[in-house]
Formats: structure tokens, sequence, C-alpha cells
């Protein structure tokens, strides 16, 4: 260090740096451009992607399109797709708790588009009695002539006939066994009528009805509306439920927050059949520990190909370097390229999904016969008709997303301390 | 103005301190001044690329200084580094100069991008300066559709479009054939000749020291001869 045009020179830097404009590199096309350039690679991990998306709305929607026809069924039975009640009647279902004016609220309802059947019903508890005999049961006066139309439970296996007017019961089989009567025997029914008096029925067993469920078989009678109302003194436009029939469980979603008025509340399928969506979220848990799995794989899979990509670019990473391009910029660069194979992946997955099950929402699945226990038991209609649910996708889409961002910078963060030196020699 | 590109004084580069050391570069002085065509030369091993490295702000002497157009090299960090380089220096390596999915023209525009010239601007420059090294009608092609002799002119291009103070060339015709070779050093020489180009190259062939104008020898990262 003895030369002394050294020490000249080096007295000329003060100012170190030299002072560049830089400008951000203009990845997004290069990007592009390198995606297609190993197409093949690309292709496979976007259909690794796909396939993640794909199995996630396809169980979804299986799922989803299983419960519905579930839902359906079981609103059909005897709940109805959405009910109007008295604010206090769920919590507090006495007989005081009832809803009036019901033919023009019946009126309005049906009027609306989507609507297929509105009927009301008047119910209580109360003490149904043969001879000696006596159990306690559901009593609902019902619009015999509108019930049959939708109510599956008037078809259930029945002997003798279902309703045609006053002073005839519709009674589960378990109940009548109990009281040890048949289609043609009287029955008496006592109960507490509004302001406490006595309500007391006596109407002829008309038919008999068997729908497999304990709960449903031992503990109802049916007997029309009429009766119900003088037997328990309502006035004749009053009532406790309004049982409202859409012509889907989607169409009565869209209905649901429409129909409540003053002193009415109406109540949708899923504060209907609350055991239904906790059997549905309980479905969801397990499809998405499925889903995590299969996403682990392909996350993996992104992983090996982002090494791969990395291992054959080192050299031309080194060039970049060493013209002077920034380390983080090569590491933007290889995420961009990642996002734009899990769009690929995403976009693949979700129009197959979208054709697939658009196709399969027509024809529906016929389910296998394995299923005929759950058919029976939950209501599950035998033919199954998918549902594209984007639910279960708000959160795979972005975990497929993610989770190929996490990969690809896995091995990408190498590149932050790598000198352009040791990538151009990597070639050799 | 000083007239001096590079000063290099007492340049040692060591690897593998800790090991086994190698001494690629033991304490080399030179200076090249502008206008100047050097070739290096020696064996395999001689520490040619290491000094061309120094010389560009690739790598770091253990011992002694760089000086570059009166920047110290030893004083700046990776990122006034990489700065400089994109500033000051043009590089032409013996290979994966370009990059495939880029065409020529956007291959000698991407030093410009970097350096935030309009898209317009630098697609002009770069037609103009591939004009200059034989390629006007080239300049949509990417280098997988290129002859290596095309391609080492498109890096050449890239390098100058820019008009760095120095042009580093490490084995750049090492991949060509003979006729090819001969091209190239042409162009390079008319760069230096014409255009006033500082150019450092290092190189076996003796085909190239022929064509520059200062030929410094090594041997064990030492300089024997300068001629
Ligand atoms: N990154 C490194 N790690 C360890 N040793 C290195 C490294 N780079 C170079 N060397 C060693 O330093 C010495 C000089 O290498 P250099 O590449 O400068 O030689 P060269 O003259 O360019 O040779 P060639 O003609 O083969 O390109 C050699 O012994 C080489 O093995
Ligand atoms: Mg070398």
């Amino acid at each position: 260090m003895t030369d002394s045009s050294l020490t000249d020179t080096t007295l000329a830097t003060e100012s170190v740096a030299p002072n560049v404009k830089r400008a951000t590199p203009e990845l997004w096309g290069v990007a592009w451009r390198n995606i297609m350039r190993t197409s093949r690679r690309t292709w496979l991990t976007a259909s690794g992607i796909a396939f993640a998306i794909l199995l996630m709305s396809l169980m979804r929607s299986l799922q989803v399109g299983a419960f519905m026809g579930a839902v359906d069924n079981s609103a059909r039975i005897m709940l109805g797709h959405i009910q109007l009640q008295h604010p206090g009647y769920e919590d507090d279902p006495t007989i005081e708790n009832s809803i009036h004016g019901i033919d023009e609220i019946i009126a309005d309802v049906e009027s609306r588009p989507g609507v297929e059947v509105v009927s009301a019903r008047a119910q209580s508890f109360a003490l149904t009695s043969s001879g000696e005999r006596s159990f306690g049961a559901q009593v609902i006066g019902v619009q015999h002539d509108k019930e049959v139309v939708w109510s599956s439970l008037t078809r259930m296996d029945v002997e003798g006939r279902y309703l045609q007017g006053p002073g005839e019961a519709f009674i589960g089989s378990a109940l009548a066994r109990n009281l040890g009567i048949s289609v043609g025997d009287e029955m008496v029914i006592l109960g507490t009528a509004i302001e406490g008096g006595v309500a007391a029925l006596v109407a002829e067993v008309v038919g008999t009805y068997t729908s497999g469920q304990p709960e449903l078989d031992r503990a109802i009678v049916q007997v029309s509306l009429q009766d119900f109302q003088s037997a328990w003194n309502l006035a004749s436009d009053e009532a406790h439920i309004i049982n409202v029939i859409a012509e889907s469980v989607a169409d009565s979603e869209q209905l649901a927050p429409q129909l409540g008025r003053a002193h009415v509340r109406s109540m949708n399928w899923r504060e209907l059949q609350p055991e239904m969506v906790q059997m549905m979220e309980l479905k969801l848990v397990g499809t998405y520990v499925l889903f995590i799995l299969v996403a682990i794989i392909v996350i993996f899979s992104v992983v090996n190909s982002f090494m791969m990509i990395i291992f054959e670019r080192t050299p031309e990473f080194g060039m970049l370097m060493a013209i002077g391009m920034r380390p983080h910029h090569i590491i933007i660069q290889l995420q961009i390229e990642a996002l734009l194979v899990s769009l690929l992946g995403v976009f693949i997955g979700l129009v197959i999904a979208a054709v697939g099950i658009g196709i399969l929402s027509e024809t529906g699945i016929a389910l296998p016969a394995q299923a005929e226990e759950l058919t029976k038991s939950m209501a599950f209609p035998d033919r199954m008709y998918p549902v594209f649910s984007l639910s279960a996708l708000y959160i795979a889409i972005p975990v497929m997303l993610l989770g190929t961002q996490f990969a690809a910078l896995i091995p990408g963060l190498r590149l932050r301390h790598m000198h352009a030196v040791e990538a151009l020699r990597a070639a050799e | 103005m000083s007239d001096v590109v590079v000063t290099v004084r007492g340049a040692t580069r060591t690897y593998n301190e800790e090991t086994v050391p190698v001494h690629a570069l033991r304490g080399v002085d030179m200076d090249v001044h502008r206008g100047d065509f050097v070739s290096l030369a020696g064996p395999s091993g001689s520490g040619k690329s290491t000094l061309l490295n120094l010389i560009g702000g690739l790598d770091r002497a253990n011992e002694g200084d760089v000086v570059v157009d009166q920047v110290s090299l030893s004083e700046l960090n990776e990122n006034q580094l990489s700065d400089l380089r994109l500033e000051k220096i043009g590089f032409v390596f013996q290979a994966y100069n370009l990059l495939p999915v880029l065409t020529a023209e956007e291959n000698v525009g991407f030093i410009m991008q970097l350096q935030g010239m309009s898209r317009s601007e630098r697609s002009a420059r770069a037609r103009e300066t591939l004009a200059s090294v034989g390629l006007a009608d080239l300049a949509d092609r990417r280098p997988g559709d290129m002859s290596g002799g095309q391609q080492q002119r498109v890096a050449i291009a890239r390098a100058i479009a820019t008009r760095p103070v120095l042009l580093l060339a490490d084995e750049p015709s090492a991949n060509l054939d003979s006729g090819t070779t001969e091209e190239l050093l042409e162009l390079l020489k008319e760069l230096n000749e014409e255009h006033g180009m500082t150019i450092v190259t290092a190189t076996h062939d003796p085909m190239v020291m022929g064509y520059t104008s200062r030929k410094i020898n090594l041997r064990d990262g030492a300089i024997v001869e300068e001629s």
C-alpha cells in the first residue's frame, strides 16, 4: 500500500456508493414465461393443486347435496322448511303463546314466489286415553286438507286413512298399540285449555301411521284444527305454528328472513333441524382433515418442484445477480412463479369441479345399498343431488395458494445468501 | 477526471482459509486505463477469473484493494457492490448469459429495465445496440433459436448498451469455434478502438491475446509477465 496513486484514488472516494437509480424489475411477464418454459412440470404441479381443490369441492358438494336432500326430506315429514311462531313459543310452548290472524298471514306467505304450501297448526300436550289406559301425547290440530298435500307423515305406512274432517284422529301406531286401540275405535283427549279451562275431545281413530321414528310413532295425535280450536278455546284465526313448504331448501333460505312480522317469528331450517347442522359441521371437519392430508402431499411436491427449479436455474440466478439484480428480487420472481402455478391449479380444479358437479346435480347419484340404513333412519333420500358449495373453498383455496407460496419460499430462501460467483460456478 | 479506470493493489484472495488454503491470488498489482483492451492469460487455475471477479465487484479481496472508477470496492457493502455492477460494469460470461425466455431485445433491455429506463427508450436503445453488434434482424429471437456466437453477441450488446465504464469478459469465446471467435474478437476490438470501451478479458486462447493491446500473464495467482 505504498503506491501514492492508490492513496489519491482512495481519497477521491468520499461519496462511496454509486448513485444508481433502481427500478423494480418487471417480474410478472418473465415469471409467466418461465413457468410455461417448463410446462410439463408446471402442469404436473398445477394438477396436484387442482386435484386438492377438486377433491375438496367434490366431497363437500356431495355432502352438502346429501344433507340438503336429508334436510328437505325431513322438512317434508312434519317440520316444514320454515315455521312461523309466536316469538316466545320456542322457549315456552304454552297454549297462550299463539299467533292470531293466521288466514291473512297464510294468504300473504302463499303469494310469495318459491312457496309451495302453507298450513297452520295448533298444538298442546294432553292426556290420551282409551278405557283403562292413558298416555301423554302431543295433540296437533291441523288443516288436514293442506297438511295432506305436503306432510309425508300422512302417507307413512298408513292403516286406515288420513283425516278428512272433524271428529277424527290420526295417530302413531305405537301409541295405538299402547292404548290398545285400532282404526274405528274412539279415544278421549284431555288437556288444559286457554286460561286454565279443561279441554276435552272425543275422536274416532281413522288412521294410524308408522314412520319408524319412535318419538313420532309413540306420542303424536293429529285432529282437525277446528276441533282443537273449540276444545282448547282458541279463536278461529289462532294457531301456534304456520308451516311453510318452499319449493326447495335453497328457496327457503331466501324466504325465511322475509316472513317475520309483528308478534311472529320466522325460523329457518337451521333452527328447526339443529342436529342436521351439527352433523354437517362434523362432516366438514372430517373433510378438512382429508383435505389437509392431500394438501400436505401436494405442498411437498411443490417444494420438490421448486428445489428442482432452483437447482436448474442457479447459474442463471448467478448471472442475474452479477449484472445487478438483487437476490430478493429473484426470490420474489420465484414466488410469483409459484403464485401463477397455484392460480392455474386452483382455476383448473374449480372449472372441472363446476362442470362435474353441474352435470351430477342434474342427473343425481344413486346411493349405494349400504347407505340404506342411513336413508331410513336419517331421512336421507335414495338419490343424491350434489350442490356446488363454495363454503369449503373459502378455506381450501387460501390454503393451496399460501401453501404453494410457503413451498416455494423454503428452497427460495437459500438464494438470499448465495453469491453470484458461486451460483455461476454451480454449472461447472 | 482520472485516466485510470481500475487500480488493483496488493490483492490477495485465498479460498478455504480454515482448511486447506488455496491461494488464488497472491498480492496482485495492476492498473487499467481508459481505452485499454487487456487480456488476462495463464494456465487453468492461475487466478484469471478470480482477478476478474475482484475487479467486477463480484468477489472481495482478503487483502489489498480494488478501486473502480474512483470507488474503493472494499468500502462497499453487498448492495452497494450490486449497484456498482449495475451502473458501471458490463459482464460477459462463458455461458448462461441470457435469460432463455426473453428475446434478444428483451435480454439487452434487461439491465436498462433494472435501471428504470422507460420501455420505449430501452427498446430503441436495445435495437440500436443489437444493430451495432450485427444482429439487427434477430431482435425478436430467443437465445434458444440463436447460434452460440450470436448469443455471445447479444450478451455483449446487453453489457455495452448501458455504456458501462468497463467491460469484463470471462472466457467469452470458450464455447465458440475459431471462425466465430474471430468475429467476436473483431467486434470487441471495434468497440475498443472506435468507441473507446475499456475491456478486460480472461482467456486461454492465444487468438484472443493476439487481438488485445495489453497481455497480462498470471501464474499461481501472481502476475509473471506483462506486454
Ligand atoms: N469458490 C472457490 N472455492 C475454492 N477454490 C476456488 C474457488 N474459486 C476458485 N478457486 C480456486 O482458485 C484458483 C484460481 O481459480 P480461477 O478460477 O481464478 O482460475 P482460472 O485462471 O480462471 O482458471 P480457468 O482457466 O480454469 O478458468 C484455482 O485453484 C481454483 O481451484
Ligand atoms: Mg476462469
